[in-house]
């Protein structure tokens, strides 16, 4: 089907003798907005970076738009975890967001009034022209966020990854941070795919979830994933899924439940 | 302002030819260093820039002792120090500075063994001063092209890899997901940073 923008095969990977993941498979279609959720160590990190072709696979394949990923694809945007700069590193927001454009290539550019403008726009469309001419180091985690959405999006990519975005997010932050992606993704068609070990700030905005645990992953519409049988399955142990007032919990027995008969107590309970 | 002048330098000091020399070198030199060292800081590179000086100075004890020009060996050192540690050193900066440090801790007993051993069959003794810190009122002319061409190759390896390099300081991960060749830059940047080392050394 051409309408895939991402496929993903059976993907396996081995790290250091260690199974990361195992027969990985989903796809995205453009627009969708994913949350990929599970607990830290899931493997969600690994698995973003098997897509960003960063991490090479040791079984299944990787396909965009029906086709290996090429050396220098601007498909896909990238909004790492953590920046890799000291605060007093002089680098300006502006400046960051216009490597999003050509960041990638060598030889020098003149400065354009095109381009300024281009850079002042993605700065108003994700809510950071107020810091445009600070520090990048200087930054809160969430500006920093912003930033680099900015600066990821402005090559226009068709789909946008992102790392854990709303980590050590205060909880104001981390609504406009998914108010502003879920924006872009309706607005531009933009695919989305967010990694988070808290599903629930993505609820209103998620279309699809791919859950990770113990390297393997249930897909599907939320409602159908994030149920106590699914996700005990996945975990390997009983794990029950409260609902309060919209939001979910995901909660781990306590000790010496036995998973299967938990498993069917739960799903005679729910009904 | 030439009164002035007259109470800082000797009536004259224009006119001289090692001044002349001097002075051109040492602009090519501070313009060199300016651009380049930028990326030093950002790349968070300042303890390699030292130790590419430091390990230069083992090129030039080691040309001294073969008796070639000292410039020579002050860049085939630099640069050679600069590949080792990028292809030593992994890409987090702790890994960097540690590759830094073990090229530097042998660099520099080569550096005293050279030394030892040029004083051992000359009776120059000024040449571990001139190897060590230098002046740039003994630079021979002949010398001058040379040392204003690898500035200005320097000078363009930085400018044609400016972009890539902030990109790959902002986060590695992005950079190599965009097709940059992350390592190779590395050691291309590295490389002219051991060489504008060299002529400042």
């Amino acid at each position: 089907m051409t309408s895939e923008l991402l496929r993903l095969d059976g993907v396996g990977v081995r790290l250091g003798g260690r199974e990361i993941l195992r027969d990985v498979s989903f796809t995205i279609r453009p627009g969708e907005f994913t949350g990929l959720i599970g607990p830290n160590g899931a493997g969600k990190t690994t698995l973003l970076r098997v897509i960003l072709g960063l991490q090479p696979v040791t079984r299944g394949s990787v396909l965009i738009d029906g086709a290996p990923r090429a050396a220098r694809d601007s498909s896909i945007g990238y909004v790492p975890q953590k920046l890799a700069i000291e605060p007093d590193m002089p680098l300006r927001v502006r400046d960051v967001v216009s490597l999003g454009i050509d960041g990638h290539k060598f030889g020098i550019r003149l400065p354009s009034r095109a381009r300024r403008e281009l850079v002042a726009d993605m700065l108003a469309a994700v809510g950071a022209q107020r810091y445009a001419d600070a520090r990048v180091g200087e930054l809160s985690g969430g500006e920093q966020q912003r930033v680099m959405i900015a600066h990821a999006l402005i090559s226009r990519p068709r789909l946008l990854l992102l790392d854990e975005p709303l980590a050590n997010l205060d909880i104001s932050s981390e609504q406009g941070i998914v108010s502003v992606l879920a924006r872009l993704a309706r607005a531009e068609g933009i695919a989305v795919l967010l990694s988070a070990h808290d599903m629930n700030p993505l609820m209103p905005v998620m279309d699809r979830i791919v859950y990770v645990a113990a390297g393997r992953v249930a897909v599907g519409r939320t409602d159908e994933v994030v149920q106590p049988e699914v996700l005990s399955r996945l975990y390997g142990q009983h794990v029950d899924v409260i609902r309060v007032h919209g939001r979910v919990l995901v909660v781990a027995a306590p000790e010496g439940v036995d998973a299967a008969e938990a498993a069917a107590e739960d799903a005679s309970a729910v009904r | 302002m030439g009164h002035l002048l007259r109470y800082v330098v000797e009536p004259g000091f224009f006119g001289s030819g090692p001044v002349h020399v001097a002075l051109a070198v040492g602009t090519v030199i501070a313009v060199t260093s300016a651009v380049v060292g930028v990326f030093t800081v950002t790349r968070g590179q300042s303890f390699a820039g030292h130790s590419l000086a430091d390990i230069a100075t083992t090129g030039g004890s080691g040309a001294f002792l073969i008796g070639i020009n000292q410039f020579w060996g002050y860049l085939a050192f630099g640069t050679g120090a600069a590949a080792f540690m990028e292809m030593i050193g992994v890409q987090r900066r702790r890994g960097r500075d540690v590759a830094t440090g073990v090229v530097l801790g042998a660099a520099l007993g080569l550096a005293a063994l050279f030394l030892y051993l040029g004083t051992q069959y000359s009776s120059t003794t000024g040449a571990s001063f001139t190897i060590l810190f230098g002046s740039m009122f003994v630079i021979t002319s002949s010398t001058v092209p040379v040392l204003i061409t690898s500035a200005l190759l320097a000078l363009a390896t930085v400018v044609v890899l400016a972009r890539v390099l902030l990109l790959s300081s902002l986060s590695p991960d992005i950079a190599a997901a965009r097709g940059v060749p992350v390592r190779a830059v590395g050691a291309a940047y590295l490389m002219a940073l051991a060489v504008s080392v060299a002529l400042s050394a």
